[in-house]
């Protein structure tokens, strides 16, 4: 038999996970990623990168003049 | 904040896996900002002289402890949160790394605002350190877990970016210095203000995009191994069981020893250059020297990591074990018959297999203990690189400064760490060999297994002892 104490978190943990299954339930109906999506996450990374290794092979040809 | 949650970041139907590694780069390209902090090293030893150091001013011994204290509270942190890391999800933990390294910046900004030391250790170093661990392992476990058919390339694209970070980092705070400084001031609260923030942004840019897979799911036409093969398992080894293997601290000791080998000499490469080809090699020459090492310790990462997808964990560091010890070898000997070239490309092989080990080990690791806890284990494996962090530059630095005390030349003042550091891949092939699959004894059992995968979660995990 629950005492108390512990019936309060059966219940408390049966909300959490019902309010769990319902998010993810909610998320799963959405549509997935876009071409232009990836683009821009590829885009936000790649140019910051880019510029800097560019920088970098100016200065490193120092080496061989 | 429950959008942080674990639950909250499952992936919906459709989604993109190639999404996630520019995620895991927002947090790298950030984090790795510490390999380019010596930037500001001299104008912090100006910031009340303004033109030159003034009484009162820091030196760069007081400075270069910044560095130092960040480096080790990575390793301990990651160690520490690892499991936490693990169980609470990769938004959870890129959001406190965020947070972490941009209020870093912030408390850093305060102490140089102050002219207090303490302030900035405590800020860059402990606060700012934390966030270092907490977002090098972050995005780890995730890339695994969508990329089973690549880990070695997936992994290798995150932590190519920690790499790659200082391209970015080093010219950025150059020009922000540049921008916030007067004729009486010297702009390194402003930048450290600035970078505090836009580091934050784009590592919750991160945080947000990073997506989980859902439990079951798998890459289109992959089919998992139904049997484990000899040294790639299907089971999952709990976090600290991992610990009682021979397996974890062989991989520690390798790791360990290929992290020496190139911290080392990354510290040292211009001045090591310069001495042992006097006149060949000019200070301008060894500034591109050390530009060309960064950009092959970042290439390293990739390469190596996607390369071991194909030939295998174990036959990946042999390569590195055995092309370390006859590079290091090598540069002696290039050194005695005035060989730059072969100098030069000895340290770029070097220099890649250095990245490379940091970005071939998730992988290794997943290998041998599985995914579940893969995170948590790489965060104890860290520790090693804290270890090589003191290892490394005292090798190369103190043995050096010996050996010229004692009458050598400069330019044959760094032989004997280099026959020290071939015999030390020595010692990593040997630990490297004894490698073989973890016992079953350490797996996790088949019924909790089943549970936590149902829950998407690892935070019933029971070890197999228990």
């Amino acid at each position: 038999m629950l005492t108390a104490p512990n019936w309060v978190s059966v219940q408390r943990r049966n909300r959490l996970a019902h309010k769990g299954e319902t998010h993810m339930a909610d998320t799963n109906q959405q549509t997935g990623t876009t071409g232009m999506q990836l683009a821009l996450a590829w885009l936000f990374v790649g140019i910051p990168l880019t510029w800097g290794v560019i920088q970098t092979l100016i200065n490193s040809m120092k080496l061989f003049q | 904040m429950s959008f942080l949650d674990r639950s909250y970041s499952i992936a919906k139907p459709g989604f993109n896996r190639w999404v996630v590694p520019p995620a895991a780069l927002c947090v790298h390209l950030c984090i790795g900002q510490a390999y380019a902090f010596s930037v500001f090293n001299l104008p912090m030893t100006k910031l009340l002289g303004i033109t030159q150091p003034a009484p009162g001013d820091w030196s760069i011994p007081e400075l270069g402890w910044i560095f130092s204290i960040a480096i080790f509270v990575l390793g301990f942190s990651a160690a520490i949160f690892g499991r936490w890391v693990e169980e609470g999800g990769p938004r959870r933990a890129m959001f406190t790394a965020a947070l972490c390294w941009g209020i870093g910046f912030l408390i850093s900004a305060f102490g140089v605002y102050i002219h207090n030391i303490w302030v900035v250790y405590f800020g860059y170093g402990f606060i700012g350190g934390i966030g270092l661990g907490i977002g090098y392992i972050s995005p780890v476990s995730t890339l695994i877990k969508w990329f089973p058919d690549r880990p070695g390339m997936a992994t290798g694209m995150a932590i190519m970016g920690f790499g790659g970070a200082a391209f970015i980092a080093s010219p950025l705070s150059v020009w922000l210095m540049g921008l916030f400084s007067t004729s009486t001031h010297i702009g390194v609260a402003e930048t450290f203000i600035v970078l505090g923030v836009v580091y934050f942004v784009f590592m919750m840019v991160g945080a947000f995009i990073v997506r989980l897979p859902a439990p079951g799911w798998k890459p289109e036409g992959y089919v998992a191994p139904a049997q484990a093969s000899k040294l790639i398992t299907t089971s999952d080894v709990y976090v600290y069981d991992a610990l009682k293997t021979p397996q974890f601290w062989c991989i520690w000791i390798v790791l360990c020893i290929n992290v020496t080998a190139g911290i080392g000499v990354i510290g040292q490469a211009s001045a090591m250059a310069q001495e042992m080809f006097p006149g060949k090699i000019t200070a301008v020459a060894a500034a591109g020297f050390v530009g060309l090492m960064s950009l092959f310790n970042m290439a390293g990462r990739f390469f190596w990591a996607s390369t071991s997808d194909y030939i295998g964990r174990k036959n990946t560091y042999f390569c590195f074990m055995v092309l370390g010890f006859l590079m290091y070898c090598t540069v002696p000997y290039s050194g005695s018959i005035g060989s730059v070239v072969g100098f030069v490309l000895a340290f770029l092989v070097i220099i890649s297999m250095y990245g490379g080990g940091f970005a071939t080990v998730p992988a290794y690791l997943r290998d041998m203990f599985g995914t579940r806890y893969v995170g948590a284990i790489h965060g104890l494996l860290i520790t090693a690189w804290s270890m090589a962090g003191i290892f490394g530059p005292v090798l190369v630095n103190y043995i050096r400064q010996y050996n010229i005390d004692h009458g050598v030349p400069k330019a044959q003042a760094y032989n004997v760490t280099m026959y020290i550091m071939a015999g030390l891949f020595v010692i990593g092939f040997i630990a490297n060999a004894l490698i073989k699959a973890v016992d079953a004894r350490y797996h996790m059992k088949a019924d909790n297994n089943a549970d936590r995968a149902q829950l998407g979660v690892g935070a019933a995990a029971k070890p197999a002892g228990a």
